[in-house]
């Protein structure tokens, strides 16, 4: 009888770490994408010596994707793709003066080393490099060409969670950011270096993604 | 002496067994949980800005099972704000009512770890007078009413002190997502002659966006059986 009971604790010990490994075992590939939409509409009607309308919108979209790899266990390889648009549009007695739309596009290479804690928890470290290009669409007013060109690298922490065999939740936040931005807009040309620290990070970035 | 060794064992064993069992809760539990906060300046040696503040939350829940349970909670906060040497002054009022669910599990002896995942309500009344000197017009009063529906979240560390008492440690902030509306009213005053003009302006938010963040709080709960 001890004997059985002993064997069912092993096997029930091999079958979690089967589990756990499994998910960051070599040959296992994931996808993950993470999302964020933000906007306004706002009406202003005012009635002084002149009675007139103003209409203002803007919209913000970030979209990321990102597929993988497990090179070797718990050590993944892949790359990402950025896609963030910013529009805004005003409007003054219902003659469009002005409608703008901000696009960057980056895309990236990015190595995650994992460490599980649990069947379902592990966390991770992030190597990231991107390289990105923006530009301007719409009914431009200002005659101003706009392009941005920028260099980025970083390095991200996060936790990943498994809701159930195959898919997950990542938390991550970044602990330091390099970003080299080149700005072309009209005559003028700016080069800008910037670089946070973990002291500038306030909040984790949360996406979904499944194993296969 | 192994006698001796032996009634440690179990004397320690029954003790981290008490002590665990006082983490738990029980399905049917209710709880109440509630937050007061008062900010009022006591001295006038700040003459630029006098900011008063006054919040409360009650929080009522009921355990479905030992880890799970219903929560519904009433959030209420004024805030009086009066810059003396510039003649601005804001009244803001918010409500939320929201309902969700919290999920517990214990960790340590009568330490566990909770989050909760919420939606709601919100209303709120901003009255507020500005002044700019600056610009050609002086005074803006306006009323912004807004209503928003959101869906949100939170989560920390627990101590279960006694059978009826518990501490909660609020660590992280989770925003999901929200939709507002938002309907004002105002007047523009030119600082000299001049006619005032009346304004109205309706603005629509949403926001999807789903991001932690740190928060620190302590709550109190004490427990129905």
């Amino acid at each position: 009888m001890s004997n059985k009971k002993t064997l069912m604790l092993v096997m029930l010990f091999f079958m979690i770490s089967f589990l756990s490994k499994a998910q960051y075992e070599k040959d296992t590939k994931f996808w993950q994408i993470q999302g964020t939409f933000s906007g306004n509409i706002a009406s202003i009607n005012t009635k002084g010596a002149a009675i007139f309308t103003t209409d203002n919108a803007t919209h913000n979209i970030a979209l990321t994707f990102k597929r993988a790899v497990f090179t070797e266990d718990f050590l993944a390889k892949g790359w990402l793709l950025d896609y963030n648009l910013q529009s805004n549009s005003y409007a003054s007695n219902n003659i469009s003066t002005n409608n703008n739309y901000f696009h960057t596009i980056k895309a990236g290479y990015f190595v995650d080393k994992f460490k599980p804690l649990s069947k379902s928890l592990a966390i991770y470290g992030e190597i990231v490099g991107k390289v990105g290009y923006g530009f301007r669409t719409g009914n431009i007013t200002y005659t101003y060409d706009y392009n941005t060109y920028q260099l980025e690298a970083g390095v991200n922490f996060g936790v990943r969670y498994f809701l159930k065999k195959n898919l997950f939740i990542n938390g991550q936040t970044s602990l330091v950011n390099l970003n080299l931005q080149h700005s072309k807009i009209g005559i003028e040309q700016q080069t800008n270096l910037n670089l946070n620290s973990i002291m500038n990070v306030s909040s984790l970035s949360i996406s979904i993604g499944k194993t296969f | 002496m192994k006698s001796n060794i032996k009634l440690i064992y179990i004397f320690v064993i029954v003790l981290l067994a008490n002590t665990y069992s006082k983490a738990q809760f029980n399905a049917g539990d209710s709880f109440l949980q509630g937050s007061f906060n008062v900010q009022q300046p006591l001295s006038s040696s700040d003459n630029f800005s006098t900011q008063k503040n006054y919040s409360i939350g009650v929080d009522w829940g009921k355990y479905n099972t030992k880890n799970t349970a219903r929560i519904l909670s009433l959030n209420i906060n004024y805030t009086n704000q009066d810059y003396q040497y510039s003649a601005v002054q804001s009244k803001d009022l918010n409500i939320s009512l929201n309902k969700g669910h919290e999920y517990y599990k214990s960790i340590f002896g009568k330490i566990g770890i909770y989050g909760r995942i919420m939606g709601g309500v919100n209303y709120g009344n901003l009255q507020s007078t500005t002044f700019q000197s600056s610009s050609s017009i002086g005074y803006t009063q306006q009323t912004i009413n807004s209503i928003g529906l959101n869906l949100t979240g939170n989560g920390g560390i627990m101590y279960r002190l006694n059978d009826k008492w518990a501490f909660t440690g609020n660590l992280l902030n989770l925003n999901v997502a929200s939709v507002g509306y938002s309907w004002t009213d105002g007047k523009r005053s030119p600082l000299q002659g001049g006619s005032s003009e009346n304004f109205t302006q309706k603005q629509f938010d949403y926001n999807f966006s789903p991001k932690v963040a740190f928060s620190y709080g302590l709550g109190i709960r004490y427990i129905i059986k």
